[in-house]
C-alpha cells in the first residue's frame, strides 16, 4: 500500500513553470507592460538613411587616392612654401639694409657736422623760416 | 533572416558584400535595438543618437565578431555599452550622477511629446529611473523585453543567479513603492 501509486496524478500546461514568473508579474497588481513611448511618423522607415554607415561611410572610405597624386601634391605645395619662405627673407633683408644705411648717414652727418657745416647744407629758405620760428615773441 | 546567422556574418565580413549586408542588418533590427535603447535613455532624439552610434561601432567591429553569441545579443550588448555611454557623457557634461541625469528624464516625460503613457505608466518610469543602474537594467530587458535570464546574462556578462537576484530586488522595490 506504501508503494502504491507515489507517482503524482497531476499535470501542468507545457512550459508553465518557464511562464509562471511572467504570469505573476501580469496579474491584478502587476503594471501595464504597454510601451508609452512613440517616435516620430515615418520615423523607422527613414532611419537608415540618417545612419552614416549606410548612407556614404563605406562609400568614403573606398574613395582611394592614388599615391602618386599624393606626392605629386606634396612636392609642389612644398615648393610653393620654400619659394615664398625665400622671397620674404629676401624682402626683410632688403628692407634691413636700406634702413641700416639711412640710419648710418644720419648719424655720420649729425655727429661730426657743427652748426656752420650744417646751415651750410641748409637752402636760404629753410635757414629764413627756421630763425624767424626761433625769433617770434 | 531566414539564412543562418553565420552566412549572413560571413556576408558582413566580406568586403565585396559587407555593404549590402549591413543595409540588411540595419533594416531588420533597427527596430528592436531602438526601443532597447530607448528604454535605457528615455528621450528620442538621444535616442536616435544612440542608435545611430551603435550601427557604426556594429559596422566598425562586424569583422571581430567570431560568433562566440548571437549576432542579435552581441549588437544588444554594444547597444547597451552605448546607452550607458551616452547617459555617462552627458551626466559628466552637467556635473551630475548618472542616476541624476535619468531621474531627470523620467520627471520629464510627462512633458516629451513622444510619450503616450499615462499615469500609471509614468510613475512606472519613474520608479524604474530610480533603481540602481544594473537593476534598471536587468527590470527593462525582463520585463518589458521579455528576455529570459540566459540572454540577459549573455549580454551583460554576468550570471544568471546575479540577474535573478537583481530582478527580485529590483521589483519588490517597485511593489513597495506602489503599495506606499
Amino acid at each position: 500500500m506504501t508503494d502504491f501509486n507515489k507517482k503524482k496524478p497531476f499535470k501542468t500546461p507545457r512550459g508553465y513553470f518557464d511562464d509562471l514568473e511572467e504570469q505573476l508579474c501580469n496579474s491584478e497588481d502587476a503594471i501595464s507592460k504597454l510601451n508609452p513611448f512613440s517616435v516620430p511618423e515615418h520615423y523607422f522607415e527613414n532611419l537608415e538613411s540618417s545612419i552614416p554607415v549606410v548612407s556614404n561611410l563605406e562609400t568614403a572610405a573606398n574613395k582611394k587616392i592614388p599615391k602618386n597624386l599624393i606626392l605629386q601634391l606634396t612636392s609642389v605645395a612644398a615648393a610653393i612654401i620654400v619659394a615664398v619662405t625665400i622671397i620674404q627673407i629676401d624682402k626683410t633683408g632688403k628692407i634691413k639694409k636700406e634702413q641700416a644705411l639711412n640710419e648710418f648717414i644720419e648719424n655720420y652727418y649729425l655727429e661730426d657736422l657743427d652748426s656752420y657745416e650744417m646751415l651750410s647744407m641748409m637752402e636760404e629758405s629753410e635757414i629764413e623760416e627756421t630763425v624767424s620760428k626761433f625769433t617770434k615773441p | 533572416m531566414s539564412e543562418p546567422q553565420s552566412i549572413f556574418v560571413s556576408a558582413l565580413q566580406n568586403p565585396s558584400t559587407k555593404e549590402e549586408a549591413f543595409k540588411r542588418l540595419v533594416s531588420e533590427y533597427k527596430e528592436r535595438l531602438y526601443w532597447h535603447i530607448r528604454k535605457l535613455v528615455l528621450d528620442h532624439d538621444d535616442a536616435h543618437d544612440v542608435i545611430q552610434n551603435t550601427f557604426i561601432k556594429i559596422h566598425l567591429n562586424i569583422d571581430k565578431f567570431r560568433e562566440n553569441s548571437s549576432l542579435y545579443t552581441w549588437m544588444y550588448r554594444i547597444a547597451t555599452n552605448e546607452s550607458l555611454n551616452f547617459i555617462n557623457s552627458k551626466a559628466v557634461k552637467m556635473g551630475i550622477q548618472n542616476q541624476e541625469w535619468i531621474e531627470a528624464k523620467a520627471d520629464g516625460l510627462m512633458a516629451d511629446s513622444y510619450f503616450d503613457g499615462d499615469q500609471a505608466a509614468l510613475k512606472l518610469q519613474k520608479m524604474v529611473a530610480r533603481l540602481p543602474e544594473k537593476q534598471r537594467i536587468v527590470f527593462n530587458m525582463r520585463y518589458f523585453d521579455n528576455m529570459n535570464y540566459e540572454a540577459i546574462s549573455e549580454v551583460l556578462d554576468t550570471s544568471v543567479g546575479a540577474l535573478k537576484a537583481s530582478y527580485h530586488h529590483a521589483v519588490k522595490k517597485i511593489k513597495n513603492e506602489l503599495n506606499d
